[in-house]
């Protein structure tokens, strides 16, 4: 039988006469049929449909969730507890109004600070366009050899990421806190930025020009690859993960000597110490922010809290010990927002929190655990 | 992103969110799953309409039975699971499935398609196995057959998107498609001997 109709037929694209071929060859033996059966099972578990998003929210719209039944005692409580906790209800509603800082652009020669939400064509002073804005991501456009080189400034605030798209192709996802420093087009030997923060790059090949990574006292050199830094000033150390490709790692201590970084390892430079060190590590943990997660494996509170900080703009207060000495594990997707994400941390270890306006207060639970 | 996710940390906190009835993880659910499932059912029922109907359906027995899941592997087991049974009984009540000219091809499509969920139906099958199964297949197939395969059933991506993203014709990724049918022909008595093929050696 030809694998071709086979696939057609599956596919509701054969013709009847086709489909009569199939059919004479399934009755032809019970050997056939009984190939067919499994391979129809098999198709059809390893199949998919094809359905747009907009198809996909529907059909989920369609279908209406009951929790559960009612039981009025139930609801009762609930009032008690909404009196109980009416303060409380009062600042978590102006929770909505947490104060968010802009995407900010800045041109240092033209003294210039753009409101990124606000425009969507970045022209220069000349009046050539620069770069384009839309659905947060940031493109630089190429820029003639003769065009002046301005020193761009991008800052991304707390609550916020952004995806930025250099003139020279490379990709670059900035995290919630992060600046990066960078030309308007590279020239001269090496593609130069300066990082803090926190960002994910997928660096555009070009081998005559390597690209340079500067933050703080780590300077990153690559080709061509893929690869995530972070580096906020109050960590007490700067994070190098490699998911594919090579990069040499240079310290300011150190001029001279390089540490070479193959996929997969993670180098962590101490600010402390003022050396750098490398393993093998879990690099789609430090890379799962840009798709939108947190992958915790066995991750201490202090560290996760610091992330929700930076993710969801807040100011985070812990008076309870005990919770810094734990630790959890799991994929936390990060659009649940953050009291979504508590109430899951909650369900692995007691604790209370409260959030009012843009500020976390987490406390020892009053109840024994 | 090539780093593989541990399986003993992937989705857990997500699945205890399910079961203490998250709608937001129950739509997480929902989008990674209801693709597959739907297409499973068309592939019995060829209404559109209907069959994405049923599908609807097993989400909606998933919800309802979301206490009695262990973990999140089983939660495509019972889709499937719940879509099969919902097919099956569809099928029977079903005159006619498909109009063809030739009105006795309407009736074999129809009785192959009932022997292939019966043949589903028992209960020693584990569609997580099954499912791991055709994973480990996949990863066989040859390199950019491979990368087709998956683009269809992980990202379920269109013929054109792939062609497109590929940079080669609609009738090439058709004709990986075709190949990867092939390799699930040749291997699945390779592939399958635990599950299907001793299922069904007794039919028929």
């Amino acid at each position: 039988m030809n694998s071709n109709i086979l696939y057609k037929y599956f596919n509701q694209q054969a013709s009847e006469e086709d489909i009569d071929l199939v059919f004479e060859w399934i009755e032809e033996n019970p050997e056939h049929k009984r190939k067919f059966i499994r391979l129809k099972a098999a198709y059809a578990m390893a199949t998919s449909a094809e359905i747009d998003q907009i198809e996909l929210d529907r059909r989920r719209s369609e279908i209406k969730l009951h929790k559960k039944s009612f039981k009025p005692w139930r609801y009762a409580a609930i009032v008690i507890l909404m009196i109980a906790a009416g303060t409380f209800w009062y600042h978590s509603d102006r929770n909505e109004e947490i104060i968010q800082q802009p995407l900010v652009l800045e041109i240092q020669e033209s003294q210039e600070s753009i409101r990124l939400e606000e425009v969507s064509l970045i022209k220069s002073k000349e009046g050539t366009p620069l770069a384009q804005f839309s659905e947060n991501q940031l493109t630089y456009l190429a820029q003639s050899a003769s065009t002046p080189v301005t020193k761009q400034f991008l800052k991304v605030p707390y609550g916020k990421t952004l995806k930025v798209k250099l003139p020279d192709q490379t990709e670059v996802t900035l995290n919630a806190g992060s600046t990066l420093e960078f030309p308007s087009r590279f020239e001269g030997k090496t593609r130069e930025v300066r990082l803090t923060g926190e960002a994910f790059f997928d660096v555009y090949k070009n081998k005559m020009q390597p690209f340079v990574v500067r933050s703080q006292n780590l300077h990153v050199e690559v080709l061509g690859t893929r690869f995530n830094i972070q580096a906020y000033p109050e960590d007490e150390s700067i994070k190098t993960a490699l998911e594919e490709g090579s990069v040499k790692l240079f310290t300011t201590e150190t001029p001279d000597a390089h540490m070479l970084l193959s996929p997969g390892e993670l180098a962590t430079y101490s600010r402390k110490l003022q050396n750098l060190t490398k393993e093998q590590a879990h690099i789609a943990q430090q890379t799962a922010w840009v798709r939108g997660e947190m992958l915790l494996d066995n991750t201490p509170f202090s560290v996760i809290l610091k992330k929700l900080e930076r993710h969801f703009n807040v100011k985070a207060t812990n008076h309870y010990a005990q919770l810094e000495k734990e630790s959890f594990s799991g994929i936390v997707k990060l659009d649940l927002g953050i009291e979504e994400i508590l109430q899951v941390l909650q369900l692995d270890t007691a604790f209370e929190y409260k959030l009012s306006n843009n500020h976390l207060i987490l406390s020892q639970p009053k109840t024994n655990p | 992103m090539s780093s593989p996710t541990p399986d003993h940390i992937a989705d857990s906190l997500l699945f205890i969110q399910f079961k203490k009835g998250s709608e937001k993880a129950f739509t997480h659910y929902f989008n990674t799953y209801f693709r597959a499932i739907t297409g499973f059912c068309e592939q019995f029922i060829p209404d559109t309409e209907t069959a994405r109907g049923i599908a609807q359906e097993a989400f909606v027995n998933l919800w309802l039975n979301r206490k009695k899941i262990e973990k999140p592997g089983g939660i495509p087991s019972f889709l499937y699971t719940s879509a099969r049974s919902k097919c099956l009984n569809e099928l029977k009540h079903l005159k006619v499935v498909r109009r063809y000219e030739n009105e006795t091809l309407a009736q074999k499509e129809r009785s192959i398609n009932l022997e292939v969920l019966q043949a589903l139906e028992n209960d020693s099958l584990s569609f997580q196995e099954l499912d791991q199964t055709i994973n480990r297949f996949i990863e066989e197939l040859p390199e950019q057959t491979r990368q087709i395969f998956k683009m269809k059933r992980f990202e379920h991506k269109k013929n054109s998107e792939i062609a497109a993203e590929l940079n080669i014709s609609v009738k090439t990724v058709e004709a990986h498609m075709t190949k990867a049918l092939s390799f699930l022909r040749d291997g699945l008595s390779e592939y399958f001997p635990a599950v299907i093929v001793g299922l069904i050696s007794h039919l028929s």
